[in-house]
């Protein structure tokens, strides 16, 4: 291979990979200063999908919706785990027939380090199969707690990278974390456009999370 | 006098030590010293909890669920969906579990409240939410066996604990829309 090929293909690798590089930086949340906009409760309406994760994020979830006074004016969809029974029933309270996103269960294999790293590969799998076939992407993600909030946020966030879709990434984190960031929040810090925190500590500890008062 | 008495285990799993508790002697002993005439206990949808239950109240004439020891009613619930309603609003003190979902339950209806902690779970984050919360003097928390709840109970019924701050759950529109 002469000089001025190599030259060229070693061109044809990079300037892809700096692009790439500037637009990760472009997109990533975390890259930029925070500056709230202003709040404007506009009637177009906006499209939101909602983490029901189970048990007590599923409660926690419900309770801040309850609190919302324009819940109406949201175009709300919910993401359920198929194997969660009870987070629908808890959905009665606030919707009488829910628009659902039901999300394959990454079948669980064992308890070793090796199958976990399988099962939330296969998680990310399946819901990337799920989030491709959409016709239409959130203007918001909402969720909290468990760990289906992972797959969901991230497969979301490589759309915004590919400029697919612009949804906005809205983490709460559980009432229940006082000292440290759970696993969950932690690895959604990066991607995630506002982090939302119930104790005043977590606020002071961690550059990026806010915090308002206990929101449950 | 009188009133009611509310220990709840949550939703789904039987807190075994907390049912043995509230159906010993010595408890019923101290609501009835303390002016109470009602005690509800619930106990979860496991057959586990079912069979500890029944286990415990043999010495009594259970009907329908309930039984009456030297004037205090005692009623034996597995699960109630509306359980805020119909026994938290209804009830004077509560003696709950470590969830969220408990203790919030009592908080916002502004009930007394002794939390205890299930050390038996693992990932255990009820014990950081219990002490938060008895740090701003919203309740109190014991870990250990029948005669700390017994002291903490009784301590409970003589104070007064702070009101929770309403909840700015309205916050996450907001940022929602911004």
């Amino acid at each position: 291979m002469n000089e001025q090929l190599f030259t060229i293909l070693a061109t044809l690798v990079l300037v892809p990979m700096l692009l790439a590089t500037l637009r990760l930086v472009f997109v990533l949340p975390s890259c930029r200063k925070f500056a709230p906009g202003p709040k404007s409760i506009s009637t177009t309406p906006k499209s939101v999908l909602i983490l029901l994760g189970s048990g007590g994020h599923t409660g926690e979830m419900i309770r801040v919706l309850k609190q919302f006074e324009h819940f109406g004016l949201l175009k709300r969809t919910y993401a359920i785990s198929d194997s969660d029974k009870t987070s629908l029933a808890s959905l009665q309270a606030i919707e009488k027939s829910p628009s659902t996103i039901i999300l394959p269960r990454a079948r669980n294999v064992g308890e070793n380090k090796v199958s976990a790293i399988i099962r939330s590969l296969k998680s990310f799998i399946a819901t990337f199969r799920t989030f491709a076939t959409l016709k239409t992407y959130p203007d918001v993600f909402l969720c909290n707690g468990p760990g289906t909030a992972i797959p969901i946020a991230y497969v979301l966030f490589f759309f915004k990278f590919l400029g697919l879709c612009h949804t906005k990434i809205i983490y709460v984190e559980s009432l229940a974390r006082v000292k440290q960031l759970s696993l969950t929040g932690w690895l959604i810090l990066p991607i995630s456009d506002r982090i939302l925190v119930q104790w005043e500590s977590l606020a002071k500890k961690y550059k990026r999370c806010e915090y308002h008062g206990i929101l449950v | 006098m009188g009133g009611q008495v509310l220990v709840t285990c949550g939703a789904t799993v039987c807190f075994d030590r907390l049912v043995e508790n509230a159906l010993d002697k010595r408890f019923f002993g101290l609501l009835l010293r303390l002016g109470f005439d009602r005690l509800v206990v619930q106990y979860g949808k496991t057959a586990e909890g079912q069979e500890l239950v029944t286990r415990l109240t043999q010495q009594y004439t259970v009907s329908d669920g309930q039984f009456t020891v030297d004037g205090l009613h005692v009623e034996l619930l597995a699960f109630d969906a509306d359980i805020v309603a119909n026994y938290t609003q209804k009830s004077d003190l509560v003696i709950s579990h470590g969830g969220t979902g408990s203790v919030l339950d009592s908080l916002r209806c502004n009930k007394k409240l002794v939390v205890v902690i299930n050390s038996a779970l693992a990932d255990n984050h009820q014990e950081e939410i219990a002490e938060a919360f008895a740090q701003q003097g919203l309740l109190e928390y014991v870990r250990g066996d029948l005669s700390e709840l017994l002291r903490v109970t009784e301590r409970v019924c003589n104070r007064s604990y702070n009101k929770m701050p309403s909840p700015k759950g309205r916050i996450v529109e907001d940022v929602l829309w911004s």
